[in-house]
């Protein structure tokens, strides 16, 4: 943590390395994360591109209270919810049922690879409802606690535990049956 | 067959890579990003000098006092050290010089209050004294004048239209004097240092000299100093002073840049400005932490001494507002057209307003916060008066003992605001978002409703209103 705001203290005054440092330290969980809120490679790419954009334009209003990993990646799950509420808008569903391999055909400059087991991993969150994909990716993946998920989705905490508890076991079936398969 | 555990591991740790050209090429996108933010930057810190602002929101003097602790607290570092003077030409050159003008930009890296930077320009005369004028943006929103003359400091905060006035003890009085950048220059150039050979600070050919040395502020932390003098002028260009604490982390980053040196400076300029309608303020020190330096504001007991009531006259009414204006067009207020049955009405309604709240005549009923990112951002109090008509009317101003400057603004401000009004249209609909928490302000319980946000850049806001318990 203390690495995080010493980079961020360099950055804010213009520290081009600090920057980079921050960029390759946590630029992979961030993309991650975000392939794994939202299985659409382009959004997930883009998202994570602005929020490090986002991070340079508000250098200056930027303060960091906890985690700079914790910061960034909260930044990229709300930036990923709004990409799936929007995307609910436009065609009625969510962006897990895009078809995600034509999109990754479409653009050969890929910033993420996925390993054969994560695009698994990744189809089979997909098919979670979002609220609770959120919920195991936040819990599983980043460490957040219940009651930090709770606030995130700005639900109370046993609702966030309970969509834990739902999407795992959800997860948990889809990847068995897909290995009986 | 996965257990739950398994499903956990692979979450963790399935492998996901990124191609090493897109991460270049990403990373160059935002390396230009970058630099355009850097070029602009100027243009933001390019403080609009004299400009007096006549806005709402609040900047507490107790930031002032930071401003002038910090300055204290960098200029104090450089005292005491005996040692061989060099450069004697470039004291004598800063002797030469009448007058300066100084950029100081502060940087403070707290665990519990997050990185705080302060920004400042410092105006010092050998004859008249120093004054600082402290900045958000291009916005002056604090002034503090120690002429030399006086013996006593006055903080001028515009944001919430008050001041403080204090006749200094001899010590601070004595840290006060300190503010003069010439001595700590002096005392500087007496200490033990090391050459850093030449280089080029802001387009100016300049040589420096560095000093480490413990802080004596600091328990434990160790400060060190560059100093770096143009070659041409033989002048101060550039002071960096960082305070590095026991664990090797950066506490306090300033910088003193963008001098003037020669410049001849009136008077006037540390005479304390303070327009009509300021409310003088009891101000506090305490003599183990000068950053406690914070006007007292007691309800009960609140002195307002040298206030001045206004005779108002209803300029127009319009949008369901009296728009009021004081006599001598120094100060305007707004008063709901549901307040008042005349404009005559209106104009009685302020007076009295103004002579309770001078009074400190009210009770309060109402708080409202804003935190961002965990971090309290600003306070609104709302204070219920009772006046002579049978009417109970409620004011209020932004909390004058809140240290926290206001961050949210702007469009970021708009953009809470309109999620907020979505929030209470979904509560109207019976849907409960809100939690509540008890807590205590001024000595009462309040029952605060927080509503939690994030915005579309990814900052968390939570804004509570509370209102008093038994109401």
């Amino acid at each position: 943590m203390l690495e995080g705001r010493l980079l961020v203290w360099k950055f804010k005054r213009g520290g081009k390395d600090a920057f980079c440092r921050i960029y390759e330290k946590y630029r992979n969980d961030l993309l991650r994360l975000a392939i794994s809120l939202l299985s659409e490679s382009d959004t997930a790419e883009d998202i994570v591109h602005d929020v490090f954009a986002s991070f340079i334009r508000n250098a200056g209003q930027f303060r960091l209270t906890g985690s700079l990993k914790g910061y960034l990646a909260t930044c990229v799950a709300n930036r990923a919810r709004n990409a799936n509420r929007a995307y609910c808008r436009r065609h009625g569903s969510g962006p897990d049922e895009a078809p995600l391999a034509a999109s990754e055909r479409g653009r050969p400059d890929r910033w993420i690879i996925r390993s054969d087991e994560l695009r698994r991993l990744n189809n089979a969150l997909a098919k979670l409802p979002y609220d609770q994909r959120e919920a195991v990716i936040l819990r599983a993946q980043l460490g957040m606690k219940f009651g930090q998920i709770a606030k995130s989705q700005n639900v109370p905490i046993k609702t966030a535990q309970s969509r834990y508890r739902l999407g795992l076991d959800k997860l948990r079936s889809l990847l068995n049956s897909e290995a009986i398969k | 067959m996965r257990s739950s555990e398994d499903v956990q591991k692979l979450i963790r740790n399935a492998e996901m890579h990124s191609d090493p050209e897109a991460n270049q090429a990403v990373l160059t996108d935002l390396l230009d990003q970058f630099d355009k933010t850097q070029e602009q930057e100027p243009a933001v810190m390019q403080p609009s000098i004299g400009r007096t602002i006549m806005k709402s929101p609040i900047t507490k003097l107790a930031a002032a006092a930071v401003i002038v602790i910090a300055v204290l607290i960098g200029m104090n570092q450089l005292v005491g050290s005996a040692g061989s003077v060099a450069w004697g030409e470039v004291v004598r050159n800063i002797e030469a010089s009448p007058g300066f003008v100084f950029r100081l930009r502060q940087t403070y890296i707290r665990e519990e209050t997050g990185t705080i930077e302060l920004n400042t320009m410092v105006y010092g005369s050998a004859q008249y004294g120093v004054r600082h004028d402290g900045y958000n943006d291009e916005d002056v929103t604090v002034q503090i004048y120690a002429p030399l003359s006086d013996g006593a400091m006055t903080a001028v905060d515009h944001r919430s239209r008050t001041y403080s006035r204090r006749a200094l003890p001899d010590d601070a009085r004595a840290e006060i004097e300190s503010m003069d950048p010439k001595e700590a220059l002096r005392e500087f150039l007496s200490a033990e240092y090391t050459k850093l050979g030449r280089k080029a600070v802001e387009g100016v050919e300049a040589e420096g000299i560095e000093i480490h040395r413990p802080s004596e502020s600091r328990a434990n932390s160790q400060v060190v100093m560059q100093l770096w003098v143009a070659v041409d002028t033989g002048l101060p260009i550039l002071v960096e002073v960082d305070t590095v604490g026991k664990n090797g982390m950066l506490e306090v980053h300033t910088v003193q840049d963008d001098f003037r040196w020669n410049v001849e400076l009136d008077a006037s300029e540390f005479e304390p400005d303070i327009p009509e309608d300021y409310t003088l303020m009891e101000v506090e020190i305490d003599a183990d932490d000068r950053t406690s330096f914070k006007p007292t504001v007691n309800s009960d007991s609140q002195k307002v001494v040298g206030a001045k009531l206004h005779k108002w006259r209803l300029e127009e009414k319009r949008d369901k507002y009296y728009h009021l204006e004081s006599e001598d067009g120094q100060a305007g207020a707004m008063l709901p057209e549901s307040w008042a049955d005349s404009p005559e009405h209106a104009v009685r309604v302020m007076e009295e307003l103004d002579l309770l709240k001078q009074q400190g005549n009210r009770e309060l009923a109402r708080v409202s916060e804003i935190e961002v990112t965990g971090q309290l951002d600003s306070r609104y109090l709302f204070y219920k008066y009772a006046l002579s008509d049978g009417q109970v009317i409620e004011d209020g101003g932004f909390d004058p003992d809140l240290t926290n400057p206001r961050t949210l603004v702007g469009e970021r401000r708009e953009e809470l605001s309109q999620l907020l009004g979505e929030r209470r249209k979904q509560e109207e609909e019976g849907q409960e978002l809100a939690a509540t928490e008890e807590r205590q302000v001024q000595g009462r319980v309040f029952t605060f409703k927080k509503r939690r946000f994030v915005l579309s850049d990814g900052t968390e806001i939570v804004y509570s209103i509370g209102r008093l318990k038994d109401d």
